[in-house]
C-alpha cells in the first residue's frame, strides 16, 4: 500500500520517527509499524497486532482497535488506553468561554464597559474591539433603558446569547422580567439554526458543549433544568448523540450533563454508545 | 402542569426497551423512561425487578390501552390499563431522577 505510505513522501532527508500518536516507528522489513511500550500498532490499517492489554476496561470495543478509532480526539502512546486529549469540556472550548466572559462583563458592568471602550486606556487595550461586535449597542441599551428591559441579544452576525436567572427558569421569561443583579448564567449561542447554539456557559465559564443543530433551550414541564434536542454529534462527540439535558441540582444531586441518542437514551457523549444509569459519562457534574 | 402523564390516557402501550440497566415504555411516541425499575401488577399477582417472569409480563402488556393515570409526588406514578394490569413506579427514597418523561411534540418532564 505504497499509495498511502509515508514512504510515498520520503525524499531521502533524516527521517523523524517520531510521528503518529507519539510513538517511534520502525521501518525494519519495510513493515511501517509503531512500536508502543506495550504493542504495536500497524500505522496503514490503524490497527494494533496485539490484542489490548487493558482489554477489560473497554469491552465494548475490539481489542485491535486503536484510539476508539478518533485518533484526533484521543492518543495512546504506551499501546495500552487510550487517553482523551484534556477533559471533554476543556479543549474544544478554549477562547469561546473567554469571549462568553467578556459578554458576561460586558452585560453586567455596561457602565463600565462602555466607559473604557471610548477611553484612552480601553483604545490602547484593545477593549473597544472587545465590546464592538454587538454587545456594545445592547449593553448601551442597558444604560438608557435600564436594566429591566433587557433579556439578550445579538453578540455577533449568527451569534447570540440569552442572559438567564437561572439555568432553566430564563426559557419562560420574557424580556423585562429579569433583573440585572439576578443574572447568574449566560447562554452564549451560535445560531446555525433558529434556536440551535453551539456551548452553554454556566456563571462559572464552564462550556457545555451542544450537539450541532440542536434546538433548545426547553424548559421541562415539571422538574427543572434546561434542554437541546434535535441534533448531531460535533465538537468532538459522536454523530448518534442528539441531545444534551443540563440538569439542576436535586437532593441527592449536583448539577450535571447528561448527553442523550434520538430515542432519549443516555449514551457517553464520545462514543455515542448506551451506558448504565449509574455510568458517570452519563451525569457529567458542572459547577 | 400538575400531572404531565395525564396525556398517556387512551394511547396504548406500543413498546418496551431495556436500556443496559434502566426501562423504556413508549406509549405511540410518549416515552416514559424509568430509572427505577416498576412494579407489574396482574389480576393474579405482583412482579418485580427479580422476579423470573418479570420481563414477560412487562412485555405481554404491551397493545395495552391506558384508562388510568395516578401520580403522586414523591409518592408513585400508577398507569392502569383497561385490562385491569397495572405498571407503578415508586418515588418515594427516589436517588436522582426516577423517571424522564418526553411527548412528541418535544416536551419533557424530570421526575
Amino acid at each position: 500500500m505504497s499509495g498511502i505510505s509515508d514512504n510515498a513522501l520520503n525524499f531521502g532527508q533524516p527521517e523523524n520517527k517520531y510521528k503518529y500518536n507519539g510513538i517511534e516507528k520502525e521501518n525494519e522489513f519495510e513493515l511501517g509499524i509503531y512500536d508502543a511500550q506495550l504493542r504495536e500498532l500497524d500505522g496503514q490499517t490503524g490497527r494494533w497486532w496485539q490484542i489490548d492489554p487493558k482489554i477489560e476496561s473497554m469491552e465494548m470495543w475490539s481489542p485491535y482497535a486503536s484510539n476508539y478509532n478518533n485518533p484526533i480526539l484521543y492518543s495512546d502512546p504506551l499501546g495500552d488506553e487510550p487517553e482523551c486529549c484534556g477533559g471533554f469540556f476543556v479543549d474544544i472550548v478554549d477562547g469561546f468561554v473567554d469571549k462568553a466572559k467578556s459578554t458576561w462583563y460586558a452585560v453586567t458592568h455596561p457602565k463600565e464597559t462602555i466607559t473604557n471602550a471610548f477611553s484612552a486606556e480601553g483604545l490602547k487595550n484593545n477593549l473597544l474591539n472587545t465590546v464592538s461586535f454587538g454587545f456594545y449597542s445592547d449593553a448601551k441599551t442597558l444604560v438608557t433603558d435600564g436594566p429591566g428591559k433587557f433579556i439578550g441579544g445579538k453578540l455577533f452576525d449568527g451569534v447570540a446569547y440569552v442572559i438567564t436567572d437561572g439555568i432553566a427558569k430564563n426559557v419562560k421569561l420574557k424580556p423585562g422580567e429579569v433583573k440585572i443583579p439576578e443574572v447568574k448564567a449566560v447562554v452564549a449561542a451560535e445560531k446555525k439554526a433558529a434556536g440551535s447554539t453551539d456551548f452553554v456557559v454556566t456563571e462559572n465559564g464552564t462550556a457545555i458543549p451542544v450537539p450541532n443543530g440542536a434546538k433548545g433551550p426547553t424548559a421541562p414541564n415539571k422538574g427543572s433544568g434546561m434542554s437541546y434536542q434535535g441534533g448531531s454529534g460535533g465538537k468532538g462527540m459522536d454523530k448518534k448523540v442528539t441531545g444534551v439535558r443540563i440538569m439542576d441540582a436535586n437532593k441527592n444531586q449536583g448539577k450535571r450533563v447528561n448527553y442523550m441518542n434520538k430515542n432519549g437514551q443516555t449514551v457517553n457523549p464520545q462514543t455515542g454508545r448506551t451506558i448504565s444509569n449509574k455510568d458517570k459519562s452519563g451525569h457529567i457534574p458542572i459547577e | 402542569m400538575e400531572n404531565p402523564f395525564i396525556v398517556l390516557k387512551d394511547q396504548q402501550l406500543s413498546s418496551v426497551v431495556f436500556i443496559q440497566d434502566y426501562l423504556q415504555l413508549d406509549f405511540d411516541g410518549y416515552t416514559v423512561t424509568c430509572y427505577d425499575w416498576p412494579m407489574v401488577i396482574l389480576l393474579d399477582g405482583k412482579f418485580a425487578i427479580n422476579d423470573k417472569e418479570y420481563r414477560n409480563v412487562l412485555c405481554s402488556l404491551i397493545a395495552k390501552k391506558v384508562n388510568e393515570i395516578s401520580f403522586i409526588e414523591d409518592e408513585m406514578l400508577s398507569i392502569g390499563f383497561q385490562s385491569g394490569e397495572k405498571i407503578e413506579i415508586n418515588l418515594k427514597n427516589a436517588n436522582g431522577e426516577v423517571i424522564y418523561f418526553t411527548t412528541p411534540e418535544g416536551e419533557w418532564s424530570s421526575i
